[in-house]
């Protein structure tokens, strides 16, 4: 996972770079995002995040904070022969950073492929216990399309690789996203 | 940027409104309102477990598991068993045994009792306890 985020870093350096006029021109703008939700069959985390986004070479970076809703039970293998289960408060701090390429018309609506990281720690607690969910320091790689409703709303659908450590929840999830770019 | 000021000050007014309407007011007063005055000191607390028919032992602590305060040990023979405890946090585990391995089911709470006026009395409320230390 940690070959993939540094392949994803020197493959952004080089696609966020581009020539030394194209970073003159960069435009960069707020943006905002308050419904995003990564979600698979099993759970479903809800993120708000701001940040920036160079509209003119189409990447963006924010400080993201995402939460599950509810308590869940989890599962954790403490040894071979131990399985822990918990109720679970969870919560992902995090730097996510993308880049949009390519433009094809889908639906009628302009659209483009993403990909990026969200990298950060889960921190939690769980019910019954004053112990603290063990920090987990994770690189979550995304990928998918982003809809460009407009110049200052996108949305955003993909695959993300949330490994969170339990065992009753696969590390496979859907990631929605509505974005603002504020002016 | 002045747009943003005016959600959020929208937004901000909407949740002092919503705030002030979530409790019961003092000059409220209904009759038929049942009403016990004195407080609670012990609620019922409620344990559910998977049961299948094998006793599932189960450890009750007062307060949180990590303190190992044991309350009391017991083993369960139905989906679930109600105590009566005295107004406290409380946690229990339950083990589940299995071929290759040892399920432990943690759970805790705190037995919360709240109060509100009517008629210029104040009136307890006590909700019961569930723990819930099915396995997945």
């Amino acid at each position: 996972m940690k070959k993939l985020f540094i392949l994803f870093l020197l493959s952004s350096t080089t696609l966020f770079s581009q020539e030394g006029n194209d970073i003159q021109r960069a435009n960069i703008r707020a943006s905002l995002s308050v419904l995003t939700f990564d979600f698979n069959f099993d759970d479903l985390f809800w993120a708000f995040s701001a940040g920036i986004e160079d509209v003119q070479n189409e990447w963006g970076a924010k400080l993201n904070f995402e939460f599950r809703p509810f308590k869940k039970k989890v599962q954790i293998r403490e040894d071979n022969n131990i399985i822990r289960q918990y109720k679970e408060v969870v919560y992902f701090i995090s730097i996510d950073a993308d880049k949009r390429f390519l433009h094809f018309n889908l639906w009628g609506t302009d659209t483009q492929f993403f990909a990026g990281t969200k990298t950060g720690f889960l921190l939690g607690n769980y019910k019954g216990t004053k112990a603290n969910r063990k920090p987990t320091f994770i690189t979550t790689p995304m990928a998918g399309f982003c809809f460009n409703f407009s110049e200052d709303v996108n949305f955003k659908v993909g695959y993300i690789h949330f490994s969170d450590g339990l065992v009753n929840v696969p590390d496979s999830r859907v990631t929605l996203g509505l974005n603002f770019i504020l002016r | 940027m002045k747009s943003i000021k005016s959600i959020g000050f929208i937004l901000f007014l909407s949740f002092a409104f919503a705030l002030s309407h979530c409790t019961k007011q003092k000059d409220d007063c209904n009759p038929d309102t049942f009403c016990d005055t004195l407080p609670y000191d012990s609620g019922n607390v409620i344990i559910k477990v998977s049961y299948k028919g094998n006793g599932i032992p189960i450890i009750v602590y007062k307060g949180y598991a990590d303190q190992n305060d044991i309350l009391f040990y017991d083993t369960l023979w139905s989906e679930e068993n109600s105590y009566y405890l005295p107004l406290n946090r409380y946690a229990v585990e339950a083990y589940y045994y299995e071929v290759n391995s040892t399920i432990i089911a943690l759970d805790g709470d705190k037995i919360k009792q709240s109060s509100f006026w009517n008629c210029d009395e104040q009136c307890y409320e006590l909700t019961e306890m569930t723990l819930d230390v099915k396995k997945l």
